[in-house]
């Protein structure tokens, strides 16, 4: 037998339980990064900046299989012409970690809890179950400023003149359907604003780097078909 | 006039509300995508949970290299995609008093693995429309889904010879569309809501009718880009994006207790359940695959939140 006096002292039970607060999204989404597609290309403050699309590592998506890791899917991408931004790359200095999570829940589907991917310049504010989306436009040009600078994505005058060449005729389009309707301020802002960016695309042309030379063959000993002699 | 009323008694002799043994559904998409791509089937005991699918270019030039000439050989132009089937679960489980007491029914849970699975693997296609790059997203950011951007989009597919169009957007888009199409003053092109037939053929679902010979398709999961301000919606031609599941009868020998859902093949369905603690758990297993088949056949359409 053990002659040792001990004491208990009553504790309050503890009612606590942590808590953190979710985002309500109407979409869990998949763990993404970033890549940019060669003429998804806009003009901010007369600098071409790169249009960013996502790279989802989704299960059963375009071959992604999570034990082989992302580079499967990278790989078809790049061969499409794209180009990829890794998170953690050394080329994105103090951006590296640019994509970051939030947990959150789906209010719709029995409140399922997950991670919310998005960029480390996006920040949600909630109320209820209402997601107003906040963008650090400054830190978000400045990325993809640095992405363009540092050669991940590249831009010359033929893949510019392409996109000014759609743009172009977007607002055409835009202007003829537009045309027998009534001049408002806000309809003539839009297009003056419209107009401006394209007029700064074609001013820039002339500051990116122009096509190289095509190697092209001798053609008396060019091995190719033609379709007719002579 | 009585003393006994409805409110004197309810206290002791009545309830507030009585049960309706009813299940209502609350609001949920009830579209499925796969009527946008190609099914190919999947064969279960290749050796692979990759299927490759094999293309052909079947249009070569002719040459005419002139008479008592021989022509040089033309090489047949290939192409090959891949579909990777993986596992997704579904997993509920419920205790036996949650049961006894009808608070759930194991009807309504098992029903909800079949609906459950219809979302998921249209939700795995909805995602695909951002990686199409062949043909430059139209569209402007910020800028509500309009006429001129779906006839855009419209056209470069049609340039790209892709045909049998299909448009698939967020319902938001769909409600700017609508409003885009109403202000159009003297539009050629009729907006044809869809009809009962047309929605029993097409599984019902996400077709919202067809413009301008675009079958219009909606889901909830299509996803939001550029920092959350759009939705990436996207029209695609037939054999764009391939689809398939991985049937899964072969498991039933080896599976305890399977049941897999009648009319569907693709999905197993366990008890998992556990007896010693007065709990009832079933999984339910699905094997699905997308992937885009021909980039050139689809485009991202970009259109505000």
């Amino acid at each position: 037998m053990n002659f040792e006096a001990k004491r208990f002292t009553p504790q309050p039970e503890s009612q606590k339980t942590d808590t953190w607060d979710l985002l309500p999204v109407n979409r869990i989404n998949n763990k993404h990064e970033l890549m940019h597609k060669p003429g998804d290309w806009e003009i901010v403050d007369g600098e071409w900046l790169p249009i960013l699309s996502p790279l989802y590592f989704s299960p059963s998506s375009n071959g992604y299989v999570a034990s082989e890791g992302p580079e499967h899917i990278r790989a078809y991408h790049r061969n499409k012409g794209c180009s990829i931004i890794p998170p953690g790359s050394a080329l994105l200095e103090e951006y590296a970690d640019y994509m970051g999570t939030i947990p959150c829940y789906n209010p719709e589907m029995s409140n399922s809890l997950g991670k919310y991917w998005c960029s480390i310049f996006e920040t949600p504010d909630v109320v209820g179950t209402d997601v107003m989306w906040n963008l650090d436009v400054e830190e978000w040009n400045k990325f993809r400023k640095l992405l363009v600078k540092n050669g991940i994505v590249r831009l010359n005058q033929t893949i510019a003149r392409s996109v000014i060449q759609r743009k172009q005729k977007a607002l055409s389009a835009l202007e003829n359907s537009v045309a027998g309707l009534p001049k408002t301020e806000s309809r003539t802002a839009m297009l003056e604003k419209a107009r401006t960016a394209l007029q700064h695309m074609k001013d820039s042309l002339k500051t990116l780097d122009a096509p190289v030379q095509a190697s092209q063959k001798n053609r008396k000993n060019a091995k190719f078909q033609v379709e007719k002699e002579g | 006039m009585a003393t006994d009323t409805y409110a004197s008694l309810n206290g002791n002799l009545g309830i507030a509300a009585y049960l309706n043994f009813k299940f209502m559904q609350l609001l949920h998409d009830i579209g499925d995508l796969k009527s946008v791509c190609t099914y190919l089937p999947f064969t279960p005991d290749a050796g692979s949970a990759s299927m490759k699918i094999r293309q052909v270019q079947p249009v070569d030039p002719f040459t005419a290299p002139g008479e008592d000439t021989a022509p040089a050989i033309t090489s047949t132009t290939t192409g090959s995609a891949t579909i990777t089937v993986a596992k997704a679960n579904l997993y509920r489980s419920m205790t036996d008093l949650a049961l006894i007491t009808n608070e759930i029914d194991v009807e309504v849970a098992v029903a909800s693995f079949a609906k459950s699975l219809v979302y998921y693997r249209s939700s795995l296609i909805a995602a695909l429309g951002a990686g199409f790059t062949s043909n430059t997203a139209v569209g402007s950011t910020g800028v509500a889904l309009s006429v001129d951007t779906v006839l855009a989009a419209q056209f470069a597919l049609q340039v790209a010879n892709a045909n049998q169009l299909k448009l698939v957007m967020h319902q938001k888009s769909l409600g700017d569309l609508q409003q885009s199409v109403r202000s159009e003053t003297g539009t050629p092109f009729s907006w044809d809501p869809a009809s009962l037939d047309l929605i029993k053929a097409k599984d019902f679902g996400t077709i919202q009718g067809s413009w301008n010979g675009i079958e219009l398709h909606t889901h909830k999961s299509v996803p939001k880009i550029n920092t959350n301000a759009d939705y990436s919606n996207f029209m695609v031609g037939d054999q764009a994006i391939g689809f398939t599941e991985a049937p899964v009868r072969l498991l039933a020998q080896y599976a305890f207790n399977p049941q897999i859902l009648a009319g569907e093949e693709a999905m197993i369905c366990q008890d998992l359940s556990t007896e010693s603690k007065g709990s009832r758990s079933w999984i339910c297993h699905y094997y699905p695959g997308v992937a885009e088949l021909e980039d050139a056949r689809g485009i991202q359409i970009v259109s505000g939140v």
